[in-house]
């Protein structure tokens, strides 16, 4: 029987327990989080005697040490914001035990290392142990949708990732930390041009593109600060020209009106008749807090919340000299019925986290052959399918087409 | 009318004093302003203008300021109508603004009736005192008069302005924005069966299918209209018990985000141990409408993502015992073409315009009632005036009649 340490208790540990507490192998979740009353609450919903709550503060590295190192755990889910990213693979490495997160911080932080997890790659290799990392959605299901085009064709020309949402409420509500989203609008962000790293200021790469159903419209993209438009070009196994992620939603020109146009992410202090204060402040302080699973259950159950999401990865090359587009782009519930399904979760939580779990089981069960710090794109075609099998399971499916060019799209 | 001030020389108010300026009648203008460099400004480049510095919270200021002068326009925000209505009366000049509210003392519809209130004053005078003369309010209630009068009955009046005029360089309005943000969060009026019904910010969104545009976006929105044409329901409106007013365009759907965030709100957030007030920090980030020439040229210059628009009043009642809907839609250049034509932008073109033709009245004594009232209460001959001169700007009016047979 496995026994999973998860650090964070938010809107991802709240699907992963309601995944993880339903698997036969997994015996016990210690749901962790520097707010008790944030576990508790999802082991309330869920209901699972597996799950045990306990405080732990994702900053504390020798802390979590010493509880990993108490237990046999085997294994340590990072769910918490991406910026403890270091402190809980630290930790994990010290205790010993296999390792998985959904994100990275820092996107090049040195000229030689596209995310701070691949700092640690030689200690981990050498362990024996795996750090899966970027084992969510995108990245994650994201980087095996590019990894299975990837293997299907003989060179590759470019590949573009997208992520667009719609969430329609009355009032101000996150599905996602705003906080780490508006960050990621403000930073520039990193894309593969010419196969190499290159530095894109905000709101570059404007995009019109015609979403798949069930959207079956336009919709606006620009590029974000991402994983995969750095480490798919590294590990999918072949070389790669160009490689970029977008985010996309209906409001998004209004979050570039807020952000380029009246510069509200600043750092810079403004004089106020009250004091000092920086626009980012102010942002950060009016932002909503992600919606807790009951606030989340109370919109969708009440019709006030509609929410859909999808992910779309393009890739361009060649197969026995013919130009290809290979389009793919996912099904998965809307956040009503992923609601319905695991209680307190959204479309974003569940494609993000339902990844994850099945990511984290393949792990727990051995079926993962891989050692050291690797994204999901070094996965083999073996376990690709054991990958879609499992999130097939949770009602989220790939939409895969081949398209000869012939120099026309 | 041989001297005129324009008080407050901002956009709609310095498009005002321009055109004034080519009126043969019109001797002197006084273009007054709190801004010492914008009323030099208009002395310094209309012929018959002459810049002078007031403050606007003296009255005896304004008294000063306008000795002499037959029309006061008063182009200031509605917090300073009851001090120019004031001067009006003490230097015995006809009266004209453009909005009645919102104003910081006292509620949207009590501001309306404070200023309707005074007619008795002007009429003891003799004099005129035409208020909310805009484009809306102003052009929307000469057209839902018009309409009005080819019923035998009314049962609805709906004014929708939609403005999609969105440059790539960043302005949210093409007025204050100050204001704009304030007019969004503000409760909408609707007036039903003889009362005044508040609702929440940006209530009852729905597309309007605008002829020639699509559908849009809109929402019900604080403005004059329901409210006077609500209290002259009986009077000159043969008896509508509907009244609303929508609007529309990215500058409200940027409000909506910025509301629903809290933004646009006037109490104090404490931001680590500092009282801010929201809306503080928008006016501060918030560039102001461009005004002169070469500011609104370099937003040309940098390309626009929508130059479109609509204007439509709608009024529905009964005629010779048959349904009737009339659609009256304003024809009116957007921002490149107002630029082309007139060195203005789109807002100046419709508004300021809108309000000069107004003015024009006066100046060429088409108004004969006295007192104080809004546009709809303008005699047939007198809205023939103000529509042909319109016309004569570019700014036409097409009206559609939906006839219900059986």
């Amino acid at each position: 029987m496995k026994k999973v340490l998860i650090v964070g208790a938010g809107a991802q540990a709240n699907v992963l327990c309601g995944v993880l507490s339903g698997a036969e192998e997994v015996s016990t979740i210690v749901l962790t989080d520097i707010d008790i009353k944030r576990a508790e609450g999802i082991a309330e919903t869920n209901g699972s005697p597996k799950i045990q709550t306990e405080v732990l503060d994702a900053s504390d590295i020798d802390a979590m040490t010493r509880r990993i190192q108490d237990d046999s755990f085997d294994l340590v889910i990072n769910a918490t914001i991406p910026k403890f990213v270091r402190q809980v693979l630290q930790a994990a490495y010290n205790g010993r035990t296999n390792y998985l997160d959904m994100a990275s911080n820092e996107i090049y932080p040195k000229p030689d290392t596209p995310i701070e997890q691949l700092d640690y790659a030689e200690q981990w290799e050498k362990a024996g142990l795996l750090c899966l990392t970027g084992a969510g959605g995108d990245p994650g299901l994201s980087n095996i949708m590019a990894k299975d085009a990837v293997d299907d064709l003989d060179t590759v020309e470019s590949i573009s990732i997208k992520d667009f949402g719609e969430a329609d409420c009355d009032e101000p509500v996150a599905l996602w930390s705003m906080r780490t989203y508006l960050e990621d609008m403000y930073l520039p962000s990193t894309q593969t041009i010419d196969g190499k790293p290159v530095k894109c200021p905000m709101f570059t790469g404007e995009e019109e593109y015609d979403l798949p159903e069930p959207f079956s419209k336009k919709g606006k993209f620009y590029y974000h600060d991402h994983e995969e438009g750095v480490t798919i070009p590294l590990f999918c196994g072949k070389p790669v020209k160009n490689c970029d992620f977008k985010i996309g939603e209906p409001g998004i020109d209004m979050w570039r009106f807020m952000i380029q146009g009246l510069n509200m992410m600043s750092p810079e202090p403004l004089e106020f008749p009250g004091g000092r204060v920086s626009p980012m402040e102010m942002m950060f302080r009016l932002i909503p807090e992600t919606a807790s699973p009951r606030k989340q259950i109370e919109l969708y159950d009440s019709g006030r919340l509609e929410s859909r999401l999808i992910l779309v990865c393009d890739t361009e090359g060649t197969k026995n000299g013919k130009k290809i587009l290979i389009h793919q782009y996912t099904k998965s519930p809307s956040g009503k019925e992923a609601c319905a399904w695991i209680k307190g979760t959204s479309d974003v939580s569940w494609m993000t986290s339902i990844p994850a779990s099945v990511f984290a089981l393949m792990i727990l069960r051995g079926q993962v052959k891989h050692t050291g710090v690797v994204p999901p794109e070094v996965f083999t075609k073996e376990e690709r399918e054991v990958f879609y099998e499992g999130i097939g399971e949770w009602g989220i499916s790939v939409i895969k087409t081949r398209k000869e060019l012939n120099g026309r799209k | 009318m041989k001297k005129i001030m324009v008080l407050g020389v901002g956009a709609q108010g310095s498009t005002i004093a321009k055109r004034l300026n080519d009126e043969p009648g019109v001797e002197e203008i006084i273009c007054a302003d709190y801004d010492k460099k914008a009323a030099e400004e208009m002395g310094n480049t209309l012929s018959k203008a002459k810049g002078v510095v007031v403050n606007a919270r003296n009255v005896d200021d304004i008294i000063q300021a306008a000795k002499g002068c037959e029309l006061i326009v008063n182009g200031l925000a509605p917090d300073f109508n009851m001090n120019v209505m004031d001067a009006a009366l003490s230097v015995g000049a006809c009266y004209q603004d453009m909005a009645s509210g919102p104003v910081s003392d006292m509620g949207f519809v009590d501001a309306v009736k404070r200023v309707l209130g005074r007619s008795g004053e002007f009429e003891k005078a003799g004099l005129t005192a035409l208020v909310n003369t805009g484009s809306a309010p102003g052009f929307a209630n000469v057209l839902t008069r018009e309409a009005v009068d080819m019923l035998d009955s009314c049962a609805s009046i709906e004014i929708s302005v939609y403005d999609g005029i969105w440059s790539k360089k960043f302005i949210p309005f093409w007025w204050s924005p100050q204001t704009a943000f304030g007019d969004m969060a503000a409760q909408p009026i609707t007036y039903k069966n003889g009362e005044f019904v508040r609702s929440k910010p940006f209530n009852n969104p729905g597309m309007e299918d605008f002829l020639g545009l699509g559908k849009r976006k809109m929402v019900d929105h604080e403005h004059e209209e329901p409210v006077t044409m609500g209290l002259l329901a009986d009077k000159v409106l043969k008896g509508v018990s509907y009244v609303n007013f929508r609007y529309g365009g990215p500058g409200l759907d940027l409000a909506e985000y910025f509301y629903k965030m809290g933004l646009l709100s006037e109490e104090p957030v404490d931001v680590k141990g500092t009282k801010i007030v929201p809306m503080d920090l928008i006016s501060k980030l918030t560039p102001p409408a461009p005004k002169y020439p070469a500011e609104i040229q370099e937003v040309l210059d940098e390309g626009m993502i929508t130059e479109e628009g609509a204007f439509l009043v709608r009024v529905t009642g009964k005629k010779d015992g048959h349904d009737l809907t009339i659609d009256s839609y304003v024809n009116a250049p957007g921002l490149t073409e107002s630029f082309e034509k007139a060195k203005i932008t789109h807002e100046s073109y419709m508004t300021g315009q809108s309000a000069f033709l107004f003015t024009k009245m006066f100046v060429n004594n088409k108004i004969s009632t006295k007192g104080v009232f809004p546009p709809e209460v303008l005699a047939a001959e007198e809205r023939a005036f103000f529509l042909k001169e319109a016309a004569k700007l570019d700014i036409t009016v097409d009206q559609y009649l939906y006839r219900t047979l059986y």
